[in-house]
């Protein structure tokens, strides 16, 4: 089976390619969020270099966030084109899984937190623990970090932080205790790739944007016109 | 924290806006409320003079947001004006990403925000239009943005 996996969460552009024979190979283009225009020639380039056609895919993994809007719409969309023009299987990970299996590939153990940027002063957080395998503690969720440090701080335990949320708020975490960053900036196209390739494949492709749950309330409160 | 400066007219709201944007930085969203005809967009061109956008800013009620580029020794290049009072759902307002457009030089506007401001997260700044009993209003600017920027808003304020 040959399997593409696109990573769009985060401002850098990333995919990888594992063809029936076995060969991988990623490409993590630089972080400046212009998935629309890297995205599609990336995909072209590392195809070609492991000689398969873009018509013999037979599944596309996508990274569905959370994380930035517009990468996420560009990595759906361009899955979603795969799986019409050719019919390819879709499956879809979340940002925060694919960092945690990435620091795991890595050799990090213990208690980990994926932290992806918000943008706005919020992260979006899941805790981890990587033990044997990965196991999440914790559903995904929109918190702040400086609630995120300080609640580690006072559970006291060993953890460590990763995503381009963790860096941005370096400052933060790096105050916890006994807490640690483990840099990882993009998630992993191969971490994701891997896990990508173990589900059953879906029908629809729905971006986690964690938002929304409080969302419709609010309009309530806007008054008719007077 | 709030800062407030009363406007007795549509000129005043004008001014108000035109030395807001020496408050502004990149990557700045700003949620103007209030209700129908309190000031918005008017306050909004004033922004946009005091950003050295040369053309005519108008209302973005129908557009539910506009482009505009911006001139000036504040590093920002460019002004999205939006007025999300149409949208029937909030996935609208995320659709139109602002929240991630402003990281490119960029500041935006947003006439209506606070109904969707669960979109835009923590880190916005509010101002507040206030219908005064004798027709003139009060703008009051709040929010988490204002933390870094208490100098210059002590500024605005104290005309
Ligand atoms: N301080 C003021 N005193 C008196 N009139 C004002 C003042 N500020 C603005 N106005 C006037 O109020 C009217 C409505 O203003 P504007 O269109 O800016 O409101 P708005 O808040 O954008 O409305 P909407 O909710 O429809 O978008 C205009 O005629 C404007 O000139
Ligand atoms: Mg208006």
């Amino acid at each position: 089976m040959n399997i593409l996996a696109i990573e769009t969460a985060t401002p850098g552009c990333a995919m990888a390619v594992r063809t029936s024979e076995g060969v991988e190979l990623e490409l993590v283009l630089g972080d400046e969020r212009h998935h629309t225009e890297a995205l599609t020639p990336g995909i072209r380039d590392l195809l070609y270099k492991v000689k398969i056609s873009a018509a013999s895919i037979d599944r596309v993994v996508v990274d569905r966030g959370p994380g930035l809007y517009t990468g996420l719409r560009v990595g759906i969309a361009t899955a979603l084109g795969f799986s019409v023009a050719s019919g390819a299987e879709l499956v879809g990970v979340t940002s925060l899984e694919v960092l945690a299996h990435g620091a795991f590939n890595s050799g990090v153990r213990g208690t980990l937190v994926s932290v992806v940027d918000g943008r706005r002063g919020e992260v979006f957080i899941q805790i981890f623990s990587l033990d044997a395998s990965v196991l999440a503690l914790s559903d995904p969720k929109v918190a702040l970090p400086r609630e995120v440090a300080l609640e580690w701080n006072q559970r006291g335990d060993v953890v460590t932080f990763t995503g381009d949320g963790a860096a941005r708020y370096a400052d933060e975490f790096a105050g916890v205790t006994h807490g640690l960053i483990f840099n990882q900036q993009v998630p992993s196209p191969l971490a994701a790739l891997a896990l990508g390739a173990l589900r059953a494949p879906q029908v629809a492709i729905v971006p986690l944007y964690l938002r929304e749950a409080d969302a419709v309330a609010n309009f309530t409160t806007r008054q008719p016109p007077s | 924290m709030n800062w407030r400066r009363y406007c007795a007219s549509a000129e005043d709201t004008q001014a108000a806006g035109q030395e807001f944007a020496r408050v502004l930085r990149p990557g700045d969203v700003i949620l103007l409320s209030g209700q129908l005809g309190n000031g918005k967009t008017t306050f909004a061109q004033g922004v946009a003079k005091g950003l050295g956008v040369r053309e005519r800013v108008t209302s973005p009620t129908f557009t539910m947001v506009r482009q505009h580029e911006c001139v000036n020794d504040l590093g920002i290049s460019m002004l999205h004006h939006a007025d999300v009072y149409r949208v029937e759902s909030l996935v609208e307002v995320r659709e139109l990403a602002l929240g991630e457009l402003v990281e490119d030089g960029a500041v935006a506007l947003v006439e209506w925000g606070e109904i969707a401001s669960s979109v835009f997260g923590r880190d916005v700044m509010n101002v507040d239009f206030v219908l005064e009993e004798d027709e003139g209003r009060t703008l009051v600017v709040s929010g988490a943005l204002t933390l870094d920027r208490q100098e210059p808003l002590n500024q605005w304020a104290s005309q």
